[in-house]
């Protein structure tokens, strides 16, 4: 299963060691297998404030073609649940900077989470960026995903 | 920790290159240090209990047994375990797994979702039941590190 993201990351790593200061992400960077942690909390703003807290444990499978695939197991305020089949696509621009989305089949609404590659491309950082297209998410969350630990 | 015995397993999951993994009970064998952080839920009979955190010492024997000891801020009060807690934990194929165990101080049966991760040399954990009640009194994460 996993061929990690490292393929970008090392080539981030020859440019580095090269001089050049610019990076080489791309979609096709993100090709494995990462375990995704993840714990919310809930705002005091929209129209779901005081929501509860929310702990997710997901791993995500990436295509390195832009399209995702997972099952997550959350415990949404105290009721835990597992969740199949889920599908999504992300987005990697040069920095390594991008975006997960996908479509909560639970609620119907759609979720983009806001990442970043870490330097050694061994782990992507997420925070919850859009909920729904509401203008507050629910809750904030920190994440980690983890390719190589 | 006999560290290794739970990196062997990971090992030849990806030695296998393909989408089957190998991952069983005698994976975890060895010890990891699990910090968790607890959040109160705001639902529940035990709602808005104020948060926890806890440090342990979980040693698993491979073959489905856990003993731990554990220290614990509970909204603010710290307690030691006195005495190491015996539980039980289950692996699938995929390194997903379920972690149980009662607390002998308060008799608290607490149940824990887990997946082993990538390299096998962490297990990630959430709250997944307590008391067998309908809602946990907090959601959790937490990482129990067999080397880093």
């Amino acid at each position: 299963m996993r061929r990690i993201i490292l393929p970008g990351a090392l080539l981030v790593l020859l440019l580095t060691s090269s001089g050049a200061s610019s990076a080489a992400y791309s979609v096709a960077s993100l090709n494995g297998t990462c375990l995704w942690d993840s714990l919310f909390y809930p705002t005091s703003s929209g129209i779901q404030n005081n929501a509860g807290p929310a702990a997710v444990l997901a791993p995500l499978s990436f295509d390195g073609a832009g399209h995702l695939s997972f099952t997550y197991d959350i415990n949404l305020n105290g009721t835990f649940s597992s969740t199949a089949n889920v599908r999504g696509t992300y987005t990697v621009d040069a920095t390594g900077r991008g975006t997960l989305s996908y479509n909560s089949p639970a609620t119907g609404k759609d979720l983009v989470f806001d990442f970043r590659i870490s330097p050694h491309g061994h782990v992507i950082r997420t925070i919850f960026e859009t909920y729904g297209g509401q203008p507050a998410t629910p809750r904030v969350g920190t994440g980690v995903c983890t390719f190589a630990e | 920790m006999q560290s290794g015995a739970v990196i062997a397993g990971a090992i030849l999951w990806l030695g296998k290159g393909g989408a089957a993994s190998t991952f069983s009970l005698a994976s975890l064998n060895g010890t990891c240090v699990w910090q968790v952080l607890a959040i109160t839920t705001t639902s529940g009979v035990q709602a808005n209990t104020g948060p926890a955190t806890t440090l342990s010492e979980a040693t698993f024997d491979g073959a489905g047994h856990v003993t731990i000891e554990y220290d614990v801020n509970l909204d603010g009060t710290f307690t030691a375990t006195p005495a190491p807690i015996s539980g039980t934990y289950t692996v699938e194929a995929n390194g997903h797994g379920t972690l149980l165990y009662i607390n002998p101080s308060t008799g608290n049966t607490v149940d824990s979702d887990f997946f082993i991760t990538p390299l096998g040399k962490a297990i990630l954990t959430q709250t997944q039941g307590f008391n067998a009640q309908a809602v946990t009194p907090r959601v959790s994460n937490g990482t129990c590190i067999f080397s880093e």
